[in-house]
């Protein structure tokens, strides 16, 4: 008997879990459909921003930029990005692992995290991260895109690091993603070739005020695109993982219950016969009982 | 009078699309209006206003620094953002106000005061567009 009534708290048990991870299934799939069109847009402006700095780059000649001039020297700066919140599969844990063998094989210096999983994840590796970007991974904006960008370059101007990476997760589509390390600093323009650059075909381009000062406000401009992009893409990442974990923890949910409840059938059926065998027993006894009383 | 496709974009979203008869942007040096027809140019754009001509109708928006792309037959714009008046939160405009006015009246090093300027420029700008608590200058 108490087989069959802890079957039953176990099914209403699986059944609530169910009921919550399939409710996060349906947030998260709104949530990464969102995210990944503003990928595209995110995509499409750093695209466009990259062109006209390399335009200008290559027409204008011997304008450069501190930005861009690669330096001797191996001192680096990082910006982790991973999830703030556990239960989306192997999201976090790829790209931090990722992001720690990057950390021992360069130099360094500086390591800034977006995300709460990053900072935990460090400091029980026994590095103490340097920054910590609260909130800046639930919703990325352009506000902490621009915040992070300013904090980190201060160390470049200052001279203290020679390099920055960044280490996010590069969304591909929904069922896939990849751990990332890139390098924000020195920029390196040239090393997109995914992204096309557009064919000048309208010649003599104006360039108000000047070229100069054109290059000069584009170039900070391109990295804080940069860093928006890489914030976008690692949240879409993290919220087509959650989707997957949560839709797999869903379907496990479906299967569990769908044996426990043959179990718990059978259980019960066995329960009934035994009762029936008694009852019908028990009257046969009493009915042998009392024919050999009236013999 | 002629008119010509602008695209609006954000790194967030597409802001705008249409065809416009003008188009008036903010530059470091002052104000600039493309027509039909401009020569191709490319020019950065300073936190400001931005306007365009619509079926003889001015519509005003704040945007953020960005550039602006006159190729033949079309213009883009690429903010970093862009809202129309009533998608400004004033309060928070104005307290970005009061914060970086305090910061630029001191003592910093050049790159912080850029950052302090684009910073002040782009919350007197929302401030001037939405309208309400324009700056006492």
């Amino acid at each position: 008997m108490s087989d069959i009534s802890d079957l039953r708290q176990r099914l209403a048990a699986i059944a609530q879990t169910r009921q919550i991870t399939n409710a996060m299934y349906l947030m998260s799939s709104t949530r990464m459909r969102r995210e990944s069109q503003r990928v595209k847009y995110a995509k499409e402006y750093f695209t466009r921003l990259r062109s006209a700095v390399l335009d200008i780059r290559d027409n204008a000649g011997g304008i450069t930029h501190p930005y861009l001039d690669e330096r001797p020297g191996e001192r680096s700066a990082f910006l982790i990005v991973a999830g703030d919140k556990g239960l989306c599969g192997s999201y976090n844990h790829d790209v931090l692992e990722f992001a720690l063998s990057e950390i021992k094989k360069r130099d360094a210096r500086f390591i800034e995290t977006v995300g709460r999983m990053a900072t935990l994840f460090l400091r029980r590796n026994g590095i103490e991260p340097d920054v910590e970007d609260l909130g800046a991974a639930h919703q990325p904006t352009l506000r902490s895109a621009r915040s992070i960008v300013e904090n980190l370059f201060q160390f470049y101007d200052d001279g203290a690091v020679d390099k920055v990476y960044i280490i996010f997760t590069r969304f591909i589509n929904a069922a896939k993603s990849q751990p990332t390390c890139l390098k924000l600093l020195p920029l390196d323009l040239d090393a997109f070739s995914d992204i096309d650059t557009h064919a000048k075909l309208w010649g003599d381009v104006l360039y108000e005020p000047s070229p100069k000062a054109v290059f000069d406000s584009l170039v900070p401009q391109c990295a804080i695109g940069l860093v928006f992009a890489a914030l976008v893409q690692s949240s879409a990442s993290e919220h087509s993982a959650r989707m997957n974990a949560m839709r797999a923890a869903t379907d496990n949910a479906d299967e569990i219950s769908r044996e426990l409840q043959h179990k718990y059938q059978t259980l019960r059926q066995l329960s009934i016969t035994n009762e029936i065998i008694e009852i019908t027993s028990g009257a046969e006894g009493i009915k042998q009982g009392s024919e050999a009383e009236t013999q | 009078m002629a008119e010509f496709p602008i695209e609006i974009l954000t790194p967030e979203r597409e802001f705008f699309s249409s065809d416009v008869e003008a188009l008036t942007v903010t530059l470091p040096d002052g104000l600039l209006t493309v027509l039909a027809g401009h020569r191709p140019m490319v020019a950065a754009l300073d936190p400001g206003e931005l306007r365009w001509k619509k079926d003889g109708e001015w519509s005003v928006c704040a945007c953020s620094e960005g550039f602006l792309e006159v190729e033949p037959g079309r213009v883009r714009v690429f903010v970093q953002s862009c809202e129309l008046p009533d998608e400004i939160d004033a309060n928070r405009a104005k307290a970005a106000f009061e914060r970086e006015s305090e910061l630029y009246a001191r003592k910093q090093s050049l790159r912080e005061h850029e950052l302090t300027r684009l910073a002040l420029a782009r919350a007197m700008t929302r401030l001037a567009v939405s309208g309400k608590n324009r700056p006492n200058l």
